[in-house]
């Protein structure tokens, strides 16, 4: 279902805004996300500025096939799903390397699994899936304009989010 | 909070942004608003949205693009490192004083002298640290305020080999190399987050300690990285060919 309104097909469309423009005009779309899937007010800064860095980087990755606020929404999510897996790596560090090493309490990292350690823990795609899914509440046609696939794969990818996330569970 | 509407119909806050934004179609738009007009939870999460809108947009930094034109910088300098003191939600957290100090990666040194300056690039090399104070380790970041006496060991990121040399610059001016002991670069292996041997004890030199990785391709004297970092300055990031530099930012202050 065509949902949102897509520049480059718009024919009334004055064309491609600026970067500028979009950050003026956008910018509060990735921190208030990036401060919900992280937690963090300081760390949502810093994706801001990461997003928007890339963008003057690469300009082309926003093609135009969907709409700004669709496509900021899917870029602060990889985003933030990358800076959680940097940060299970280094908890890892921390409980394998550092903690014992240097310290020798032998304590254990926390065995519960928290929402970001799923997320970290999940693949690439189910991560996306679970966040739109669980944590914005989107419909599957919103998950799937977002990420490209049919609405049933949606249902699908969103059975083994729930199946993968028991099996985390239990690990843990 | 007040969070989406529970009934599967209400509007998820991607369309919210979408409808604000004037990004949906017409159709979808106008059934959006006629939802929102039979919707109390909608309406509700809608205004709660555009709040935090006003309040993002009312403290946003300036545009990360923004920078002096070239014509104001001298031929093979750089951009000043950015500096974003990110506000803090609310007064909860006004005593802290935080200062975001974003790492950046940058590119060999071109032919023409020229640098590309951008953050952590995607594959780029990375240092990051590791804190200890007292019985306590955690995980840093560039911008981490410490103390004399904090020990500090260091993570390297690379997804290709490389021959690594960490150095710093206090805020005396004062070089000094961490890594390796031995006078040429040490080779490191690709990886993520693989721990620098050794540790770093601060002595009590306060104020900001720049800490630059140099990513080499070939095993370089130690004593050029050094020579790199006393030749720049604090605001521009050491240049050395064949080298990839990150750099971390210690804001080192009394206990």
């Amino acid at each position: 279902m065509e949902l949102t309104r897509k520049r480059a097909a718009a024919s009334d469309s004055p064309g491609p805004p600026d970067l500028e423009t979009i950050y003026r005009e956008h910018g509060h779309v990735v921190v208030r996300r990036a401060r919900r899937i992280l937690g963090d007010e300081v760390e949502a800064g810093e994706i801001l500025q990461e997003v928007f860095l890339s963008l003057l980087d690469r300009p082309d990755q926003f093609e135009g096939r969907s709409a700004v606020t669709t496509f900021l929404y899917a870029m602060t999510t990889n985003a933030c799903l990358n800076r959680l897996r940097d940060r299970r790596r280094r908890s890892q560090i921390l409980a394998e390397a550092i903690v014992p090493l240097e310290i020798g309490s032998g304590g254990r990292p926390e065995a519960s699994l928290d929402a970001a350690s799923l997320l970290a823990r999940l693949p690439e795609r189910l991560a996306r899936v679970a966040i739109y899914h669980f944590l914005d509440g989107m419909t599957h046609d919103e998950i799937a304009e977002l990420i490209g696939v049919s609405r049933r794969q949606v249902g699908n990818l969103v059975v083994r989010v729930q199946e993968e996330a028991r099996r985390l569970a239990r690990a843990a | 909070m007040v969070e989406r509407g529970t009934s599967p119909t209400c509007l998820s806050d991607l369309r919210l942004d979408l409808l604000v934004a004037g990004e949906l179609d017409p159709g979808a738009a106008s059934a959006a608003r006629a939802h929102l007009a039979a919707c109390a939870d909608c309406t509700a999460r809608l205004a709660v949205l555009e709040g935090e809108r006003e309040q993002i947009r009312a403290h946003l930094p300036p545009f990360p693009g923004r920078a002096a034109p070239p014509a104001a910088r001298p031929r093979g300098s750089r951009p000043r490192a950015r500096r974003w003191a990110w506000p803090l939600a609310a007064a909860a957290a006004a005593a802290l004083v935080l200062v975001v100090w974003p790492r950046r990666t940058i590119d060999e040194t071109g032919d023409d002298g020229a640098i590309t300056d951008t953050t952590r690039r995607k594959g780029g090399p990375t240092l990051a640290l590791f804190v200890r104070r007292g019985d306590r380790v955690t995980a840093g970041a560039s911008g981490e305020v410490v103390h004399p006496g904090d020990e500090i060991q260091f993570a390297a990121t690379s997804s290709d080999p490389a021959f690594l040399v960490i150095a710093s610059v206090d805020a005396a001016g004062r070089v000094s190399v961490y890594h390796p002991t031995d006078r040429r670069a040490a080779p490191i292996g690709p990886g993520s987050d693989r721990l620098v041997p050794g540790g770093v004890l601060l002595d009590d030199v306060l104020g900001t300690e720049l800490v630059y990785g140099f990513f080499c391709r070939d095993r370089i004297e130690v004593s050029a990285a050094r020579a790199a970092i006393e030749a720049g300055t604090p605001s521009a990031l050491p240049s050395l060919p064949g080298c990839q530099v990150d750099q971390l930012a210690l804001i080192k202050r009394p206990r």
